[in-house]
């Protein structure tokens, strides 16, 4: 199930939440919290939600383990060997083998598994569960339940953020409820469904055209890569915001997952602010345990271009994420050893239009089915391609550029804390969004059957 | 007290939309979206582990939420707010004209179908015309947003020079752009008017050495509140258009049309009832046919066979003085051998009449010309 969709907003939401509130002790409501939790997940993956199972149940005895156990580090090792290899069969097999039959020129069999839906958060949930648990940051969890709502909570599932175990122990038992925090929960998820149906949607169509369009000129090129650049922001942030607007409705707190990214002025700064919540898992669990920027310059580039390329790769499982990790990788070294005294000495708009047309230029490959795909692309934003359809990107402009204004502008400025604006005017504006989100929703389906076409 | 009471509030907006969606009647088809609604889903062990349940319930949701049409007409005017000037593959052109995007120009397509053709005409002693009409979008250039060109031109181009020379080409391309101060598209619709197909048939006359100087045309508006399918296609309502026939002086009870699949004969080619339906274009000959014969009073000893869609059938009416037996094919319901067609009837003249967007989308004719070679 999505969170942008009517089934979701009109049946499956009001039903959890008011059984949620009907019950008055944390016992039942994480039962309640569980039970929706499964029936959200094995309404899209009604086959795979066993893995998912498997996984809590794997865990959890691990957690028990290292808790107790003597061979604390084995155990730990095998759980995050474990962890991996699931996460591998079923979201890396496929690159795997098809690297190596275009290298070796064997046919091994590729046997198309579909991707479980949200294995990649789960998974690392699930992990950062154990290692805090063997570092001591959290105790094992001692009951299934409150280890089954971490990891399966409906809010934060399928699309993150990834929530640390650290971060949300103490909220799996004992949780504050209150009107106010509900309202703004709810204002919260209303902001992210109406970046995700209304901005994303809309701006997704325009760069899908010109992605679709052969011979697209420059303009249109470079129109396309900012439409996905704005798409691809309103599309997560606003499914975080969904997240963790839910989150609030439930009583928990989830940690922001993205701040005014658009607005960096370098790109370590962007990768403070883009996906916060996987940013630190990375450097957390990966990062600081290689040994961070802490032995010597050579080894940090080195756990840097590490972290990036698998950063990339965790994004999905093509050679193009795994090059888009590796551009960023590259950037980060150059601005740590190289570019920073240029970056000091350069005025800040020109540190961010520079961070800004590096992003766009970093989405190309992202987008791109292929590396090859992405170099042409690349090539026709930089005038290869010749002027291509030029006429079309004087269309695009006048009739997108409120659109893209309006998904520009949650990426790099704040409204909260700055204009207050009075109660009613927040609710009114709240109603009217959530109207129109659902407007959109359902005019989806909109395609009228036109027998007599011609 | 005032817990509650905001407690009560939520409530209440929790449970709205569930209820109602829960009490509202399911509906069966839908006239503004001409299509069956999608239904409640059916339960099985293989639907629920497949996914397609799931799917299939959300498709029923949003197909029967209480208020769809309302909710369309909301997303066209929020879009159009935000700066859309094209909504389902329909330009919010100036003036009111709802102009449809063109279609793909494919030259292999094209290449395969200008063969059938030509091999058609080399194979029939009769005397082909083929007419390709433009769209609006040709014609009604300049109200397409900025930023928006015709590629039409291109694509009539293109077509006639891959023409044999057997095949007389009638461009009407001049002529409609001469005429256009009169009204020569439907603004909401994607067919042209038949102030459009007039200034065609003045064009066809001249090309097929029709003697026209005695006949005479009478118009009349027959329904003024038309709202045709591009209106529907972008839910912008806002215009209406006019609908008339053009038809010969004195030409009542001087033919008989005969809808040989449907063995139905009846005295006009305008079906009246029509016009109390949504689609008022189909007033024109009831619609699209696989084969319709029109026997009239001329008796010249010219026969003509007209390959066509929908935009010859407003066209038609005008050719009864000419001709004294008329042969309609649409190829897109005909299925059986045009060249035995044409022998039956010692068929004298030819034309194949098509609109450039669904001549290059086309994906019948080919196959009914092929018939005659395979046999």
């Amino acid at each position: 199930m999505v969170f942008s969709s009517i089934n979701f907003l009109f049946i499956f939401l009001p039903l959890t939440l008011l059984s949620y509130y009907l019950c008055r002790n944390i016992k039942w409501k994480n039962i309640i919290l569980l039970a929706s939790s499964l029936i959200f997940y094995a309404w899209g993956e009604p086959v795979y939600i066993i893995l998912m199972l498997i996984s809590i149940l794997f865990n959890y005895y691990i957690g028990k383990d290292i808790d107790e156990g003597r061979h604390r580090k084995y155990t730990l090792i095998f759980g995050i060997i474990v962890n991996l290899l699931i996460l591998g069969y079923f979201k890396y097999a496929g690159l795997i083998v098809d690297s190596i039959n275009k290298i070796t020129g064997l046919s091994l069999v590729n046997r198309e598994l579909p991707l479980p839906i949200g294995i990649s958060f789960y998974t690392f949930q699930a992990m950062s569960y154990i290692i805090d648990v063997y570092r001591g940051g959290s105790k094992a969890q001692q009951k299934l339940l409150p280890f089954a709502v971490y990891i399966t909570m409906f809010p934060q599932l399928i699309a993150g953020p990834i929530v640390r175990y650290e971060d949300i122990e103490n909220q799996l038992n004992e949780r504050r409820f209150s009107g106010r925090d509900f309202g703004d929960g709810v204002i919260i998820f209303v902001k992210g469904l109406a970046k995700k149906v209304i901005l994303a949607n809309c701006i997704g169509a325009l760069h899908a055209e010109i992605f679709g369009i052969a011979d697209r000129g420059a303009l249109a090129a470079w129109i396309g890569a900012l439409a996905y650049t704005l798409q691809i922001f309103n599309d997560f942030s606003g499914y975080s915001d969904m997240a963790i607007g839910l989150g609030k409705m439930l009583g928990f707190d989830f940690p922001e997952n993205f701040d005014r990214p658009y607005a960096s002025t370098s790109i370590t700064q962007f990768w403070r602010r883009w996906h916060i919540s996987l940013g630190t898992w990375f450097r957390e669990y990966l990062y600081i345990p290689l040994g961070g920027n802490r032995r010597g310059a050579a080894r940090q580039i080195i756990n840097l271009i590490i972290v990036w390329t698998l950063t990339g790769l965790w994004h999905g499982a093509a050679w193009n994420f795994v090059a888009w990790g590796f551009y960023y990788g590259v950037l980060l070294i150059l601005e740590k050893f190289v570019f920073v005294k240029v970056q000091k000495k350069l005025p800040k708009i020109a540190n961010w239009i520079i961070t800004f047309l590096l992003v766009v230029i970093g989405w190309v490959f992202f987008f791109c089915n292929s590396l090859g795909e992405a170099f042409s692309y690349l090539g026709a934003m930089f005038g290869a391609g010749g002027a291509g359809t030029a006429g079309m990107g004087g269309f695009y402009i006048l009739a997108y550029a409120l659109l893209l204004v309006l998904g520009f502008l949650p990426s790099a400025f704040k409204a909260e804390g700055k204009i207050k604006l009075p109660v009613s005017v927040k609710w009114f504006a709240c109603v009217l969004l959530f109207t129109l989100s659902v407007a959109f929703l359902v005019s989806e389906s909109y395609n009228p059957f036109l027998y007599f076409r011609f | 007290m005032r817990k509650n009471s905001v407690r009560i509030i939520t409530i209440i907006f929790l449970c709205f939309m569930p209820i109602w969606m829960l009490i509202s009647k399911d509906v069966d088809f839908s006239d503004k979206e001409n299509r069956y609604m999608a239904k409640f889903p059916s339960i099985s062990f293989k639907s629920l582990s497949d996914g397609s349940f799931m799917e299939d319930f959300e498709t029923y949701l949003t197909d029967q939420f209480p208020v769809r049409d309302a909710c369309i007409t909301l997303k066209t005017n929020a879009l159009r707010l935000l700066g859309q000037r094209r909504i389902n593959g329909v330009y919010i052109g100036s003036k009111g004209y709802l102009i449809a995007e063109e279609e793909k120009f494919d030259s292999d397509k094209i290449d395969a179908l200008m063969k059938a053709i030509n091999s058609f005409a080399a194979e029939s002693e009769a005397n082909v015309k083929f007419m390709l009409v433009p769209n609006s979008s040709l014609i009604y250039e300049e109200k397409l947003p900025y930023g928006i060109d015709s590629s039409q031109d291109k694509t009539i181009e293109y077509v006639r020079e891959k023409l044999s020379s057997n095949v007389g080409f009638v461009d009407v391309r001049d002529a409609l752009t001469a005429g256009k101060g009169r009204q020569l598209y439907y603004k909401t619709d994607h067919h042209w008017t038949t102030a459009g197909a007039q200034i065609a048939f003045a064009e066809y006359a001249k090309a097929a050495g029709l003697d026209v100087s005695g006949i005479q045309y009478d118009n009349y508006c027959v329904s003024g509140d038309f709202c045709g399918t591009q209106a529907s296609n972008c839910g912008v309502y806002s215009s209406r258009d006019v609908v008339n026939i053009c038809v010969p002086k004195d030409s009542a009870g001087s033919y008989i049309v005969n809808y040989v699949d449907e063995t139905r004969k009846t005295a006009t080619l305008f079906d009246m009832s029509k016009l109390e339906e949504k689609d008022k274009y189909l007033v024109f000959m009831g619609g699209n046919y696989s084969r319709v014969d029109i026997n009239t009073d001329a008796k010249n000893g010219r026969r003509l066979l007209v390959i066509k869609d929908s935009y010859a059938n407003c066209f038609i009416p005008m050719l009864t003085p000419c001709y004294e037996e008329i042969i309609v094919v649409d190829p897109r319901y005909y299925y059986d051998d045009i060249y035995q067609l044409m022998s039956d009837a010692s068929v004298t003249d030819v034309l194949f009449l098509y609109n450039v967007n669904s001549f290059v989308t086309d994906n019948s004719l080919e196959e009914v010309l092929k018939k005659v070679l395979q046999s």
